[in-house]
């Protein structure tokens, strides 16, 4: 995998942008994510209701933590059975 | 490693993830691998999986299969969505008789589950692994981060800390189990 650095690098020579900018953009796309992953963590451990995930996320974020959540569950099903 | 017996098909997305955070080895926890050309194709063909290393598991049988098969199998199961490796696995294992399919997929485990197979994606390998002795709880739980911090594989980290909590609940009940029965066998 990349290196942050690389990808800071990469991103500001090939989008022709400041760094600044990169960086700016970076910091509140990243920021996003992790409120994001906050919320889905906070609906899958039943700390708040789905609509108040929908609300926060959107629906295709909720429904694909769902599945993610579904598929993992299954996983763990068949990797601990005796 | 000892496998139990357990024999799997193989979709690209398992090889690719495992290999990306050092954890091929941990195949070897099938007795055999089968993987489709197609998959083959994807995977080492395309340089995003070492072919020494997929070599080096001991347990790797490749298929051959015939396009026409398949594409029939594709067209009674109505699963022209899906990639062409994709296809091949869920064919082979209704081919050979193998119920388990490896895939990161969340489309081709529905469609595994339709055909009634069962499908095991990354993180299950890893637990498995762990399960079987071949690897700690700390580097069950270590491999589980790096599949999200740096494999390509796409999941929430709400999904990751869930699993390794998951993970802690099993081996404290373990462990709760076998000291009970310890305490029953001395009366």
């Amino acid at each position: 995998m990349e290196s942050t650095l690389t990808y800071l690098e990469s991103l500001t020579r090939e989008t022709k942008k400041p760094e600044a900018e990169v960086l700016t953009r970076a910091f509140q796309i990243g920021l996003r994510q992790l409120w994001r992953e906050h919320i889905l963590g906070r609906y899958l451990r039943h700390e708040i209701s789905r609509d108040e995930a929908i609300k926060s996320v959107g629906i295709d974020w909720v429904e694909l933590a769902e599945r993610q959540h579904e598929a993992m569950m299954e996983d763990l099903a068949w990797a601990l059975e005796e | 490693m000892g496998t139990g017996g357990i024999s799997a098909v193989s979709d690209a997305g398992p090889l690719i993830h495992l290999c990306e955070i050092d954890c091929l080895p941990l195949l070897r926890i099938f007795e055999t691998l089968h993987i489709p050309d197609a998959v083959w194709l994807e995977t080492v063909e395309q340089g995003r999986t070492s072919q020494a290393d997929v070599l080096r598991l001991s347990n790797v049988q490749p298929h051959t299969l015939l396009q026409a098969e398949v594409t029939q199998f594709i067209v009674e199961n109505s699963l022209e969505e899906l990639h062409a490796g994709e296809c091949e696995c869920l064919y082979l294992c209704r081919q050979i008789g193998v119920p388990i399919l490896l895939t990161d997929d969340l489309a081709v485990r529905e469609a595994a589950k339709r055909l009634s197979l069962t499908p095991v994606g990354s993180l299950g390998m890893v637990v498995r692994a762990y399960r079987m002795g071949y690897i700690s709880l700390a580097e069950a739980k270590r491999r589980i981060v790096d599949l999200y911090d740096l494999s390509s594989l796409f999941v929430t980290r709400a999904i990751v800390e869930l699993a390794i909590e998951q993970l802690y609940i099993y081996t404290n009940q373990s462990s709760y189990k076998n000291k009970a029965e310890e305490r029953a066998n001395f009366g």
